[in-house]
């Protein structure tokens, strides 16, 4: 065969079919549609540049940077309407009623002495209607504490209805495109702080206990890993280690997770690449192999890993479904991620059984 | 120029956007087949660099710094939007049908069975006909490297071709 090198052909033939028109680079553009990063970048001038840690260059974590802006705006702030009673402001970000409606950052009692306190873009309309307890949440997150023994408190939601006998919990609606993968996500999380709650909507219902917590996506129905009968006990327990690890921030605890006994016989080269054991690509286990090639002991990949972490706690998670495969050897969720603020990220981690264990094998 | 954007000087990461933009749309167009989705990839790949280049301890490397971000942006735009590379997809096949584009159709199909390492490198070179000192740089590998993976994947490109009836007469080059 004639060498490649020498196809004038081959060469007319991948430009025809990869060349493309050159990006239109505009830095301008870019700042203005990334303020936060710009802010970021610029809070640092008169800094000096910080030595970090040395890192993984293959398996970075992105989950902790982006801003998709999800909540809604606040607005103008008036004082208690029928049935409300004002306790505090929490910030000094103006905020409204309209028809009912009430816009975080605030606390107050609804009329049957429930406490409702609203985060920094939150909003809910008050159900003043007689005889009826409860409120239909627009945006944001919203604790409440529903005053027992008074019958049925029923926050409805775009996306289901959650339906409280005494109890606290807490309820976050997300709709927006996370700033990563540019999917629209609609969802609703509840978390049970105390008593039990049940979230239904047309898919399905599901009863939620203290410390529980599930999310409603539109149209689909409501998610709760300990009540998911598919997911090994086993499998639960890496699953919501690495959600609480994430949720606070903890490098340590979420490295806990991998097996590092394993990733280093794969730098070393004892075991060959295998995609089910190993997130990444073949390409990636060899940037591996290429930037780790002293690592000296497994104990030694495991403290440069907890430093490549780049987790950035508190922020919430949430864990929107999970995949088995047909062995039942291989699964993986998809999470939401971001700040309270409203930034959202997608990510998919993975994990496999191997050795004895389940492992997490991608992030 | 990176140690003065990790100080924040921002003109100073707007020159590294300037220089290193159009790779990396190439770098995520060879993973996502999209180009759409790969200017989508780019941008976010400097939003992330742009937050987090306080954390690169070697500057020299920051051109391969960047190419990781994208990989891992892109992969994860992979997995959330559940799609495989559009080369590879049934609806882009349906879209051809003269013997132009079938040819287009089999060249894309050869390149995007290449493994990922061999697509990264024949994509940034026919994209935007970046040297092969530039992808060195990009991609943090030696001229030699560079130049030698390039051999590789274009003779399994020719010999894919081979195999679907496709040679150099088709050009009228060869």
């Amino acid at each position: 065969m004639e060498r490649p090198e020498n196809n004038k052909w081959l060469d007319e033939a991948l430009t025809e079919t990869i060349g493309s028109e050159k990006p239109q680079t505009d830095f301008d553009k870019w700042k203005q549609q990334h303020p936060d990063a710009v802010n970021m970048l610029t809070s640092r001038a008169g800094k000096e540049a910080s030595v970090s840690p040395a890192r993984f260059k293959t398996r970075r974590m992105i989950m902790t940077s982006t801003i998709t802006k999800l909540a809604a705006a606040a607005v103008i702030a008036i004082a208690a309407i029928a049935g409300i009673y004002q306790l505090n402001d929490t910030d000094k970000i103006d905020t409204t009623e309209i028809h009912n409606a009430m816009a975080g950052p605030q606390t107050f009692k609804l009329a049957d002495g429930s406490e409702v306190t609203l985060a920094k873009g939150a909003q809910i309309r008050v159900n003043n209607a007689a005889g009826t307890r409860g409120f239909e949440h627009i945006a944001g997150v919203v604790d409440v504490s529903v005053v027992k023994g008074l019958g049925e408190f029923i926050v409805t939601t775009p996306y289901g209805e959650v339906k409280a006998l005494g109890t606290e919990f807490t309820l976050d609606m997300v709709d927006g495109v996370t700033a990563d993968t540019k999917e629209h996500v609609q969802l609703l999380a509840v978390e049970v702080t105390e008593g039990s709650v049940e979230v239904s909507n047309t898919k399905g219902a599901s009863i939620l206990k203290e410390q529980q917590k599930l999310v409603v996506e539109k149209d689909r129905a409501p998610y709760n890993i300990s009540q998911d009968d598919n997911v090994p006990a086993r499998l639960k327990e890496r699953m919501t280690a690495l959600v609480d690890a994430m949720k606070a921030g903890d490098a340590e605890a979420y490295s806990a997770n991998y097996n590092f006994n394993y990733l280093y016989k794969l730098i070393k080269g004892e075991v060959e690449y295998d995609s089910n054991l190993f997130g990444g690509t073949e390409a990636d286990a060899e940037r591996l192999q290429q930037n780790l090639a002293n690592i000296e002991s497994a104990e030694a990949l495991g403290k440069a890993f907890v430093q490549s972490v780049n987790i950035d706690g508190p922020t919430k998670v949430y864990l929107r479904d999970i995949e088995i495969s047909e062995d039942g050897k291989h699964a993986k969720a998809r999470l939401l991620t971001g700040k309270v603020a409203g930034s959202m990220r997608g990510s998919s981690p993975q994990w496999h059984n191997f050795d004895n264990d389940w492992w997490q094998v991608d992030d | 120029m990176v140690e003065a954007a990790q100080n924040g000087h921002l003109e100073s990461f707007g020159a590294l956007y300037e220089r290193y933009h159009s790779p990396m749309v190439a770098l995520a167009y060879s993973m996502l087949a999209d180009r759409d989705l790969a200017e989508d990839a780019a941008q976010e790949v400097f939003a992330i660099a742009c937050r987090d280049i306080e954390s690169l301890k070697s500057k020299e490397r920051f051109a391969a710094w960047l190419a990781g971000i994208c990989r891992n942006v892109s992969r994860q735009m992979l997995r959330a939007n559940r799609i495989k590379p559009a080369a590879l997809s049934d609806e882009h096949a349906a879209k051809s049908g003269s013997d132009c584009g079938d040819r287009r159709e089999t060249i894309r199909k050869a390149v995007w069975n290449l493994r990922e390492a061999e697509r990264e490198l024949i994509v940034l070179r026919f994209f935007d006909g970046f040297s092969q000192a530039r992808i060195s740089e990009v991609l943090g590998l030696s001229s030699q490297a560079v130049n030698g993976r390039l051999v590789r994947a274009k003779r399994k490109i020719a010999k894919y071709l081979k195999r679907n009836g496709f040679t150099g007469d088709d050009y009228g080059t060869s």
